[in-house]
């Protein structure tokens, strides 16, 4: 068994086929973390988790976890400190990518 | 429990195997099955490789019987099974719904190419070279005759 | 450079073709995530924190600027229009979909690349010092044996299924630039007197959790005789490996359990009864991989342009941070940093990996290494290009000079990237490269290894740097741990904790006084490693321990 993880919390995964993060937001899975369904009592946990399973059993997500949010005006923000840089994002900032001539490469 | 063998046949026989843990001694197997018609090498997981170091170890000390490797093994495992010296892989009946027979022939069919010698029937990458290499040297000296 | 046969290129397109289909067995539930897991990471792909990652195999660290291209286009096509090359040379993209790598291997086959095991738990790409076939103290170039390795460990049916992953790194030189005794085994080429060339065998080298420095296993083992003499270390291993605990399970574990001696009894008893015939190389295909290694036509240049331009100070500090002596007269071995000040380290954006294959064909008769410090070499620069290669790669902001300097950081992708990291790597290795922007700092502070790692698997080798950073959590923070004296040559020593974690914010401050103090405590010609080891490390705790008073050597 996982850690219980105490309320208020979202739920993450990977897309399967895409990798990238998404949340459930309920209904559906979103990438953006502000459409993310807040668990507010155990109970919500444990539905998103049987949620969870059930999107793995049909092939749509991987690696789901259950975030411990803080939820300070209507920014969702994680408790922990890897799930936080999971939901920000890479902090490092790369500017413009540079990509010129690169598509049009002849072997 | 179904059982597929190296050729690619489905067996549903029921039938008495012996078998033996993955980390099981050489010698001990050796004294008490070495006239096993039938061993079974059991796989806890199908990523716990013992199994394969196991057989090649068996092989090279003489046995003869065949060797079944049992547990969750999976269709991409098959060829590098065989290669080892595996006769035939029996599964468990819910892995069988999920991978059936014609995934296993397509598995062991898609793997044609192997760098490395070995109890299958394939001829390796470097004994291929080495045909060539010969065939070629034996072409040139025939070209030299006058 | 070798290149694929019609026998390495079937195998190629079989191997792609397989994974095509377990991707789509995948993505249809015939295979479940636990079942496919080994499998895409023997295909190099990753699922990390925020994406899928893929890990492209750049064997010994050796590419032509044709395949340069199609990196660079990988790039541009399928992530974000950059790369990261690696600590084992190696290069990875951090934002790749699954569906889409079935036709990347496909566009890599073209030219004779692949991702084959650059993860898992199976014999990973074998590396080698990214100065092989050039440098001047070599006995011979390690890439023909390393390519040799890298056919016989692919796909080996035996050995996909190993404990744990299995590195292994060869030298050929009397310098190790190849870190082999922080490897399961590292090679080293030795020229005996009686017996000619041959191999020595350490094992049981490896960093992360538990550091350990490789031991001699073998003395001397012929050419021939080499994969089976290697197939019965793996054997060994893989069946008595312990496969309880994932932290016990690298082979270092397996030899101090065992002890060495013991160990070395079951291997020897092992190989002496294999059958290592079907692995035994014989001579036509041991000089049939040589050829592909040897040196290109390299005509006698005049020096005189080079001369010239040593007036001018930028060049003449690229000139001699950046290159070293080829084995052929009027040539040098060119590195081009991917650590500018305050950049990533090992990142470079696909446009630059365009302008480098272009650079390398102009002035490096095609050809180009990834060294394990995350920089790009390029081997056969005639000394008189050098200025005009040094200018354009200027125009590309890649002619940073500072190739053993401080700020020459290795570092990990960290917390920023990886499933498995406890803090980040990169924006330290950015602080501490600003704290460090002057050329004329670095220049008198002189060779240095700093290595960063975001978490205890070590992968930037933070045990080996001089100064090594090993970033954790404690308490939902970032904190790191600092240790020094660490040495990645074959006297290879593991550095010592300095004292308690700190904060991120503090670590820049923090090197800076060990700086300090080194340049305080240092003897005419001493790099900072000798200091160390003239003093000891007590030397260097005054600098971390009294975190606000003032030192003499700071004033």
């Amino acid at each position: 068994m996982k850690n219980k993880i105490p309320a208020p919390a979202i739920l993450s995964a990977h897309d399967l086929r895409e990798g990238y993060v998404a949340y459930w937001t309920g209904e559906l899975w979103s990438r953006d973390i502000n459409q993310a369904k807040i668990a507010h009592a155990d109970d919500e946990i444990i539905e998103m988790e049987t949620v969870a399973a059930s999107f793995i059993a049909q092939n749509i997500i991987v690696d789901f976890a259950i975030i411990p949010i803080a939820h300070i005006a209507y920014k969702i923000t994680s408790k922990t400190l890897r799930e936080s840089f999971l939901i920000s994002g890479p902090t490092i900032d790369y500017g413009e990518p540079s990509i010129e001539g690169a598509l049009n490469v002849s072997i | 429990m179904p059982i597929i063998d190296k050729e690619g046949n489905f067996l549903a026989v029921a039938d008495n195997v012996e078998t033996i843990s993955n980390s099981a001694a050489i010698a001990d197997v050796m004294a008490q099955f070495a006239n096993a018609e039938i061993l079974g090498i059991i796989f806890p997981t199908h990523h716990d490789g013992r199994g394969y170091s196991l057989t090649k170890k068996l092989r090279r000390a003489g046995f003869n019987g065949k060797l079944r490797a049992i547990g969750p093994l999976i269709p991409d495992q098959f060829s590098d099974l065989i290669a080892c010296g595996f006769d035939e892989i029996e599964i468990s009946d819910e892995q069988f719904l999920r991978q059936p027979l014609v995934q296993w022939l397509a598995a062991k069919e898609i793997s044609q190419h192997s760098y490395q010698n070995n109890n299958s029937t394939k001829t390796s990458i470097f004994q291929s070279r080495r045909q060539k290499i010969a065939a070629n040297r034996h072409l040139n000296l025939v070209r030299e005759l006058p | 450079m070798y290149r694929y046969d019609e026998f390495d290129a079937a195998f190629v397109a079989s191997r792609n073709a397989q994974f095509a289909n377990q991707v789509a067995r995948r993505l249809d539930g015939s295979l479940s995530e636990d079942e496919f897991r080994p499998i895409r990471l023997r295909n190099g792909v990753y699922l990390q924190l925020h994406a899928y990652m893929l890990r492209i195999a750049i064997p010994y660290g050796t590419l032509s600027a044709k395949q340069m291209r199609v990196l660079a286009q990988i790039g541009a096509k399928y992530d974000k229009g950059y790369g990261h090359f690696t600590t084992r040379q190696n290069i990875q993209f951090n934002w790749i979909k699954l569906i889409d790598v079935p036709q990347i291997l496909a566009e890599l086959a073209e030219v004779s690349m692949h991702c084959i095991q650059t993860s898992g738990n199976c014999i990973r790409n074998v590396t080698a010092d990214h100065f092989a076939g050039i440098a001047k103290d070599e006995i011979a170039d390690p890439r023909p044996i390393a390519e040799l390795i890298r056919q016989w460990s692919t796909e080996h049916p035996e050995f996909l299924y190993l404990p744990r992953k299995f590195k292994i790194a060869v030298t050929g030189a009397s310098a190790d630039r190849a870190v082999i005794r922080a490897h399961d085994i590292g090679i080293q080429i030795i020229d005996d007197v009686k017996r000619g060339i041959g191999f020595r065998i350490y094992a049981g080298g490896g960093l992360g959790r538990t550091p350990v420095i490789g031991k001699i296993i073998k003395e001397f083992v012929t050419h021939e005789k080499l994969l089976g003499y290697l197939e019965a270390v793996l054997r060994t291993y893989n069946s008595e490996g312990r496969r309880d605990n994932k932290y016990k399970a690298r082979i270092k574990i397996l030899v101090n359990e065992t002890g060495l001696e013991e160990f070395i009894k079951q291997v020897e008893a092992e190989y002496a009864i294999s059958d290592t015939s079907s692995v035994d190389v014989d001579a036509d295909e041991i000089a049939r991989i040589n050829a592909y290694f040897a040196l290109p036509k390299l005509l006698g240049r005049s020096e005189t342009k080079y001369d010239a331009a040593l007036n001018d100070s930028a060049f003449a500090d690229f000139a001699k941070y950046n290159t070293i002596p080829h084995k052929i007269d009027g040539y040098v071995a060119t590195t081009i940093s991917l650590k500018p000040i305050g950049g990533i380290p090992g990142d470079a954006t696909s446009t630059q990996m365009l302008a480098i294959a272009d650079l390398a064909d102009k002035y490096s008769s095609g050809e180009i290494r990834i060294t394990h410090h995350q920089n790009i070499v390029f081997p056969h620069v005639a000394k008189d290009d050098l200025p005009e290669l040094c200018a354009a790669l200027g125009a590309m902001g890649l002619a940073t000079a500072n190739v053993g300097l401080i700020s020459d950081i290795i570092a990990c992708p960290g917390l920023d990237y990886c499933a498995l990291a406890t803090a980040r790597s990169i924006p330290i290795a950015q602080e501490i490269s600003k704290r460090f922007e002057s050329s004329q700092k670095q220049a008198e502070i002189g060779n240095i290894s700093i290595n960063i790692s975001g978490c205890i698997n070590a992968c930037a080798h933070h045990h080996i740097g001089n100064i090594g950073i090993l970033g954790l959590e404690k308490s939902g923070r970032e904190n790191y741990q600092i240790t020094i004296g660490g040495d990645a040559t074959l006297d290879m020593a593991l550095g010592e904790r300095l004292g308690p974690g700190i904060d991120a914010e503090d670590v820049p401050d923090t090197i800076e006084r060990i700086i300090n103090r080194y340049l305080h405590l240092r003897e005419e010609g001493e790099e900072f490693i000798d200091t160390y080891r003239r003093l000891g490390i007590e030397h260097f705790r005054v600098a971390f321990a009294n975190q606000g008073q003032i030192l003499s050597e700071d004033l």
